[in-house]
């Protein structure tokens, strides 16, 4: 079975902004199957829009070691960052998960680890979630990705 | 018949919205397949008839390349790259 891990990060709601993103390493290719985002401040009734990219540099960003759902698993190869300060290279039309929805909601999407949105075994690729369009307000928001390797 | 790979759940202020989703076998995307909101964008999407995989709209008039298949053009292009000093 494949290890699996899950890294959790927060960051404010504004346009073009990074909350998450798992970095890849060359000898292993994550597969991300789980995302959960939900606002972790009072939300506004505002909108937004969020979209899971491919980058091929990380950016900056808090450090987040991914823990493994199996604590008998080792170290996760993968790497996770979140709220980014400097965003990541991401690479045009490469959108792979688009979703929009009000503040006040959560959103949760899951898939089994085999049909994941999977990154290159290149280091420093890998995938990030944005905030592509902020209506308004700035609630903080929290997402947990979980992958596996 | 497109098969269901993953699950989406809205939860919010008017109620919880449920949706299937399932996974493009060429371009990698998430999709909604059907959900039990009428207003939510659904893409049917179809079935590639090289690969016989699920493949998303977008992908249907292109040409068959797994995504699979994809991800090792990508590193052998990145191995080129690295090769010639042009490591990015």
């Amino acid at each position: 079975m494949q290890r699996r891990y899950a890294s959790t990060g927060d960051q404010n709601a504004a346009a073009t902004v990074t909350i998450i993103g798992i970095t890849s390493a060359a000898t292993i290719r994550p597969s991300v199957y789980f995302l959960v985002i939900g606002s972790a401040a009072t939300p506004a009734d505002q909108a937004f829009n969020l979209k899971i990219k491919r980058f091929t540099a990380a950016g900056t960003s808090t450090a987040f070691t991914p823990i493994a759902l199996d604590p008998a698993d080792p170290a996760a190869l993968a790497a996770a960052g979140y709220n980014h300060t400097v965003e990541p290279t991401y690479t045009a039309s490469s959108d792979l998960l688009s979703v929009s929805f009000n503040q006040q909601n959560t959103f949760k999407w899951e898939t089994l680890p085999q049909f994941g949105l999977k990154a290159p075994a290149t280091a420093a690729n890998g995938l990030g979630l944005q905030f592509v369009v902020v209506s308004g307000g700035t609630a903080l928001c929290e997402a947990t990705f979980w992958h596996a390797e | 018949m497109i098969q269901t790979t993953g699950y989406a759940t809205i939860v919010g202020h008017k109620g919880t919205v449920e949706v299937d989703t399932y996974t493009c076998a060429h371009c990698n995307s998430a999709r909604y397949l059907k959900s039990t909101d009428s207003k939510v964008v659904c893409d049917p999407g179809g079935v590639c008839r090289n690969c016989m995989a699920q493949i998303c709209s977008q992908c249907l008039a292109k040409e068959c390349l797994a995504f699979e298949k994809k991800l090792d053009l990508y590193e052998r292009r990145q191995n080129l790259f690295k090769a010639m000093g042009l490591e990015l």
